[in-house]
């Protein structure tokens, strides 16, 4: 269907390829011959600097990344590509490479990724993905899809639990409120009739709870909580 | 004299500016807030605007004022009365500007990252 209307506007998905390999480039590009709609922009095939700024100047819809040995720091290149196609609002990501574990996935698809070919799939395949992201949907190898949305939906579950403030038990709210109208421990330890050792030991447990370290950071979150 | 590269650099493909991450949460919420800075020009601004989400690392904020980047900032974010029984409190945090989104639209804000210097204050 996108196919059609891609062809029936007569506008082209602009596809930019990252790919530090000659021979999977090779095989990307004969991939995507197969789609006549779609229209490479750009190789890159250097550095992720050049890769970024390639993004920057060519506004590709779809980048197509693949490097032929595993990245370490794979999920801060995707965010970066997220933080300049985030400003676009239009580049879309896939990964080409082999298929990583599914917690790998869930934090890449975090990052910022719409997509993950991988390399066993059927190069055939390629068009139809690289169709799928610019449409704004989801690509991922169909037998791992199950156990990577299960994965995402106990992440998701995770986050919400977190970043609420309902894990603190009613005393520990009551520190965390008065932290946000700037109270010393001392003061504090006046206001609710115990000793600073006391106020200390629930900053401590709230600090742990909120996964911060930062006084300003609980501040924050009184305010936030008194939004809402 | 010719300037020679670094190969260190090269090879790592300059992947150290892409692991700024950020260590505390962003709480998305908009908050109102006064700005005070001063312009390139010297004279002194003051600001109100609305904070589009803030860490204690840092803040990004709509601001018309055409400040440029590394320009010293005055936050004061009034308290919520609800958590303050009705005390009127702010609390006040010093920053610099570390990037400055230019508004698309004349009628538009600019967008304005602000990165907190470590003292934050109180004040009745």
């Amino acid at each position: 269907m996108g196919k059609n209307n891609t062809q029936a506007s007569g506008k082209k998905i602009k596809v930019l390829i990252f790919s530090t390999s000659d021979l999977i480039l090779a095989g990307i590009l004969n991939a995507l011959e197969k789609g006549p709609e779609i229209e490479i922009i750009g190789i890159e095939k250097s550095t992720i600097d050049s890769l970024l700024s390639a993004i920057k100047t060519k506004k590709p819809d779809v980048i197509l990344f693949s490097n032929s040995d595993p990245l370490p720091n794979i999920k801060e290149i995707c965010k970066a590509i997220k933080d300049i196609t985030g400003d676009q609002k239009k580049s879309k990501l896939m990964l080409i490479g082999n298929i990583p574990p599914q917690e790998e996935i869930v934090g890449l698809m975090n990052a910022g990724v719409r997509g993950y070919f991988d390399l066993n799939e059927p190069s055939g395949q390629l068009a139809d993905a690289t169709r799928s992201i610019f449409k704004e949907e989801i690509w991922l190898p169909r037998d791992k899809m199950s156990s990577i949305m299960d994965r995402i939906i106990s992440v998701v579950g995770r986050d919400l639990k977190e970043k609420t403030l309902d894990q603190l038990t009613p005393t520990e709210f009551k520190v965390l409120r008065h932290i946000g109208q700037g109270k010393s421990n001392e003061e504090i330890a006046v206001d609710m009739f115990i000793s600073k050792n006391t106020v200390r030991s629930h900053i401590k447990s709230i600090y742990a709870k909120l996964g911060t370290h930062s006084r300003l950071q609980l501040a924050l979150y009184a305010i936030n909580s008194a939004l809402f | 004299m010719t300037k020679k590269s670094n190969p260190k650099k090269e090879n790592s493909n300059n992947y150290d500016i892409l692991l700024n991450r950020r260590k505390e949460w962003r709480l998305d919420i908009p908050i109102s807030a006064t700005v005070k800075g001063k312009l390139p020009t010297g004279k002194n601004f003051s600001e109100k605007t609305k904070i589009n989400n803030i860490s204690s690392g840092g803040a990004y904020l709509g601001l018309d004022a055409g400040i440029t980047v590394d320009t010293k900032l005055m936050l004061f974010i009034e308290i919520p009365s609800k958590l303050t029984d009705g005390k009127k409190t702010k609390l006040s945090l010093s920053g610099h500007t570390v990037r400055i989104e230019k508004a698309e639209k004349k009628d538009k804000k600019n967008n304005v990252a602000v990165r907190f210097d470590k003292e934050y204050k109180f004040l009745d």
